[in-house]
């Protein structure tokens, strides 16, 4: 353990230094006692001990030295030989360090994503003893309750420390004209005492900001707070107008804390109590059915988890009783009466993203884990075959006398250093990387805000895995190298040892091992890019190019419901006025929204097998939607103005819904009903049957769709079919931009206080089908690096063997053999790997690739077209990775060949 | 593993270090110093201090071990011991300088 000790000599060397001290001013000691024993006088006995000792300062740094700097030596000198072993060979280093880069760095990037938005916990005070509630008996953390229920759990006793409910979404802070959205939280009075989370600068909720009737305060989030304020204390007291109603700030959270929600920021954050000002409904705090908060837990000090759970679950039967939604049928009520309530820990809290994306980011991590293997392959490989070719190196420095320790330090160095600058190179394309992956996350629908701080679990993960394969693969061969006898590796001229074969042999197993994983990343890339490029390509059932969409919000324009949505009436017949608008018209959602809603129908002789089967889409559109979305019409009429309410309930239908409920016969002239307990008795004509749309995303199968018209809006919360709140869709020549100045112009002078916000159906495509996108763009990536880091690996063996079979090469040429048989040789042992690699490979794959089979859209986790592609592209690479070294070999020259040996 | 030495003061220092720890068992410096001196009748007499670097240096090899203790005067003393690597390069060091030895004194005998 000497080296240790030296180690330890550099970090503690006022102590070394004091020991040395210690020991020379005992042998001056010793030294002059003896003396005044011989009869010296004691002065004169120090003197001479002195003067005997030589100078005690030179004496001490000597000793010092020694005890240092042998040991900084060696490892300088390893250093040294490791940087010239590498400009030696500088393209197999580049090599290595690009494939470890590569691999790490992916590695990095997404382990940092799933650290950030799985595994990290919550920046709060324990986040250990936090928990998620949720109904039912299977984990889901994303249950959602209605405010009725959080009051009663808010008051459960004896399990927990605190409680608090929250709920997000997008507010708009502009007062007219376009709207400024901003993500917000919606939370209970008592959150952040109980997450622990403290202000940066005012004060935060406590419960007394959060009870019916509350005054409207907001607090601010810190990056918000720091851009929109500069972070000025000023800000408090101020006032910010949200969804048009004026709130007073009082205070910002501290930086750390973004959302309780990780990869979830918030800009800003309002009590509870506000949701009926929000929400333009008085009555949602007390309505049983609108389910909107989930509800986080502290677990009370000591009572442990399955404590708690039992606790809950005893009180779970009274507080569902409690509040029974009154307008629900008999059935729906037992189901709800027969709900429990439990709790998961959620120390990461709990995360949207996380769950959006969860397996896609498992999936990821799978694959660049396969990156890595494959890069790691490549890595040992090029070590492998450097250091059969330095055998003889090796040996002579063996022979002179070199400890075998010495050479395996040496060459571990040397893997060393080769991680390290991996490791680094490998964080800056991580840096690189997950900037590109959230970028990737981010569309409209989820707002991300993901800090990726390279923290000390992703540094620990990357330099662990750097320093693995550096010890990992540069001691292999040093094993072996230092393994051999010397004399033999000498006489052998460094040419035939039999270890050399032995390392071919293993050269060749990693390759093999390279192309089978490769194959799966390849398979795996074509499978993500098949999906999403059918996916893109689907035919939505409308036409996407040249549509604009504009939602106008007139809620806040200061009048009732019924003037508020006469305001938007004027504005939808200003805005068919338009130059370049050739149609327009208005629905209460707009497709691939990932929103909208649904409800059971009933028609005469159709029986559901399940309750869910009767489940409908609902599409409520003004007249001119068919035609503005440019949907086929495949019988019947359009809505007309005279659908309106008071006239004939009428509806249209989708060619599945004509399948689902009227068993594919012709049903206009028929009616159906809605299973909604507020609308159940209307019967609703059918006067059209249109042709399937996608509704709510991209990659959803059509389900039956209704379409209703707006002027005869059904079971709505706000009561009547006065909408204050309307999606324009417009076809129009003109460019987004100069529509969208158009429309604002025309809005600005119905009422300033009208919002908007503006898309394209192009744009709301893209966001429905970005997930997909993501993962065929990185798996694609991967599954082409993988293929190059084989071709790379494939390319070395290869060319090794061919060196290594040079004598032999020159003997068939000197014996008459023709150049294209040599060539057609190196070809089949390359084809040969490769084919033993891709029969491994495909069995993995179809052993591996369900594991994807959630995130596919269209093709099957085993499509034969796919794999075959993936067998021909690595083929095909087996072949071009050989054509260099078999073009080497077909050009050598038999008689330098053989006069070599 | 026997270490090549081109100066052949530190190496006989090393020599006489070894032979007087693998005869007297454990000691510290000085008495080390003490021990070579007076064996040698006091004709071996170098600078006191120099024996440290050297003693240090063959801890650092592995050939000797030290540590703190107490000696019969009650004063704190590193005290060094022979390790089983400090035997081999004794028998290794007495064998070459046994060589140089015979070579000298055939040289001076018959040059």
């Amino acid at each position: 353990m000497a080296w240790y000790h030296r180690v330890a000599n550099i970090f503690r060397s006022d102590r070394h230094q004091q020991q040395v001290d210690r020991e020379f001013a005992f042998h001056l000691q010793e030294r002059t006692d003896d003396l005044i024993a011989r009869g010296l006088p004691p002065a004169r006995a120090a003197r001479e001990a002195r003067r005997r000792f030589g100078n005690r300062t030179a004496m001490a740094e000597r000793t010092h030295d020694v005890d240092h700097l042998l040991w900084l030596d060696t490892v300088s000198a390893d250093l040294r030989y490791a940087v010239r072993a590498i400009r030696n060979d500088p393209l197999v280093f580049c090599v290595a360090v690009v494939s470890m880069a590569l691999g790490i760095g992916a590695n990095v990037a997404i382990f940092s994503l799933i650290n950030a938005v799985l595994l990290r916990p919550l920046p709060v005070r324990d986040p250990s003893q936090l928990v998620v509630v949720g109904s039912g008996k299977v984990t889901s953390a994303d249950d959602v309750f209605t405010n009725p229920l959080w009051e009663q759990i808010r008051n459960v006793r004896g399990a927990f420390d605190g409680t608090f409910a929250f709920t997000d979404d997008n507010f708009n802070l502009s007062t007219g004209g376009p709207a400024r959205r901003v993500h917000g939280y919606v939370v209970s009075g008592g959150m952040f005492a109980t997450l622990g989370v403290a202000a940066a600068t005012g004060r935060l909720f406590s419960p007394a900001d959060d009870t019916r009737g509350c005054e409207p305060v907001v607090v601010l989030g810190n990056g918000f707070w720091r851009q929109d304020y500069g972070s000025a204390a000023s800000a408090v007291g101020r006032t910010l107008y949200i969804d048009n109603t004026p709130f007073r700030i009082i205070g910002a959270v501290t930086s750390s804390f973004t959302s309780p929600q990780p990869g979830t920021g918030a800009q800003i954050f309002m009590p509870l109590c506000t949701m009926p000002l929000l929400s333009h409904d008085p009555g949602i705090l007390d309505d049983r059915s609108s389910w909107m908060v989930s509800i986080m837990a502290r677990l009370h000090g000591g009572v442990t988890l399955p404590q708690a759970r039992a606790m809950l679950l005893a009180q779970s039967a009274g507080i569902y009783a409690a509040t029974v939604p009154g307008d629900w049928g008999k059935q729906q009520q037992q189901d709800y009466l027969e709900r429990q309530l439990h709790i998961w820990p959620a120390a990461s809290g709990i995360s949207v993203v996380g769950q959006n994306y969860r397996t896609a980011l498992l999936v990821l991590m799978g694959v660049v884990g396969i990156v890595l293997l494959i890069a790691c392959a490549n890595v040992a490989q090029l070590l492998v075959a450097r250091a059969a070719a330095r055998q003889r190196e090796m040996a002579i420095r063996l022979a002179i006398g070199a400890s075998r320790g010495r050479l395996v330090r040496q060459l571990l160095t040397e893997g060393l250093v080769l991680g390290l600058t991996g490791a680094i190179a490998g964080l800056l394309f991580a840096h690189w990387a997950s900037a590109v992956i959230i970028r990737g996350l981010v569309v409209a629908h989820t707002p991300v805000t993901l800090a990726l701080p390279i923290d000390t679990t992703a540094l620990s993960f990357t330099f662990g895995m750097a320093m693995l394969t550096g010890v990992v693969f540069g001691l292999a061969p040093a094993w072996g190298a230092t393994r051999v006898d010397p004399q033999s590796a000498m006489k052998s001229g460094g040419r035939s040892v039999s270890s050399r074969g032995l390392s071919v042999r293993f050269g060749r197993a990693l390759v093999v091992t390279q192309v089978a994983l490769s194959l799966v990343l390849v398979a795996v890339g074509g499978l993500m890019l098949g999906s999403f490029r059918r996916l893109a390509n689907t035919d939505p059932g409308f036409r996407v190019d040249g549509l604009t969409l504009v939602t106008a919000d007139a809620s806040s324009t200061g009048g009732n419901a019924a003037s508020e949505s006469r305001l938007l009436t004027e504005l939808f017949a200003r805005l068919r006025q338009l130059p370049g608008v050739s149609s327009v018209s208005a629905s209460e959602t707009t497709p691939l929204s990932h929103s909208g809603r649904n409800d059971l129908v009933r028609t005469n002789g159709y029986a559901p097998a399940k309750q869910m089967d009767a489940l409908a889409w609902i599409h409520i559109v003004s007249p001119g939607y068919f035609a503005t979305m440019g949907a086929t019409v495949v019988a019947g009429r359009d809505f007309t103005d005279v659908d309106r309410s008071g006239n004939q309930r009428v509806v249209v239908i989708d060619e599945s819904a004509v399948r689902r409920f009227f068993g594919g016969v012709n049903p206009i002239g028929r009616t159906l009903q809605f299973g909604s307990p507020r609308d159940s008795t209307a019967r609703l004509t059918v006067v059209a049957v249109v042709r399937d749309a996608k509704y709510s995303s991209m990659d959803e199968t059509v389900q039956p769709t209704a379409y209703i018209p707006l002027a005869q809006k059904i079971g709505d919360v706000n009561g009547g079919g006065d909408a204050t709140k309307l999606h324009f869709e417009i076809r129009s020549a003109e460019a987004t931009a100069v529509l969208a100045a158009e429309v604002a112009t025309a809005a600005h002078t119905l009422s300033p206080a009208i919002t908007l916000d503006f898309t394209t159906m192009n744009a709301q495509l893209a966001a429905s089908v970005a997930r997909p996108r993501l993962l065929a763009q990185l798996s694609t990536f991967f599954g082409a690096l993988a293929l190059l880091l084989a071709l790379v690996g494939l390319y070395g063996i290869v060319s090794y063997s061919v060196a290594l079979r040079r004598n032999e090469i020159g003997i068939r040429l000197a014996l008459g053999a023709v150049r294209t048989r040599v060539v057609t040789m190196i070809l089949g042992e390359s084809t040969r790997l490769a084919l033993v690699g891709v029969g491994i490979g495909v069995a993995l794959t179809l052993a591996t690739t369900r594991l994807v089979s959630s995130l596919l859209y269209g093709v099957t986790a085993t499509d034969p077209v796919t794999i075959g592609a993936a067998i021909t592209a690595m083929v095909a690479t087996a072949l071009v990775a050989a054509a260099l070294p078999a073009w080497r070999a077909a050009r050598i020259d038999p008689m330098g060949a053989l006069r070599e040996e | 593993m026997p270490r090549q030495k081109n100066d052949i003061l530190q190496g006989t220092l090393a020599l006489l270090v070894l032979r007087t720890l693998a005869s007297r068992g454990k000691l510290h410096g000085y008495a080390i110093t003490a021990h070579i001196q007076q064996v040698s009748a006091d004709l071996l007499r170098v600078e006191e201090g120099s024996l440290y670097p050297a003693l240090h240096r063959m801890e650092q090899d592995g050939w000797v071990r030290a540590e703190w203790g107490v000696t019969e005067k009650n004063r704190e003393a590193r005290f060094y011991t022979l390790t089983a690597a400090g035997r081999k390069q004794l028998e290794h060091e007495q064998e070459s300088w046994n060589r140089l030895t015979t070579g000298v004194r055939r040289v001076l005998r018959y040059a």
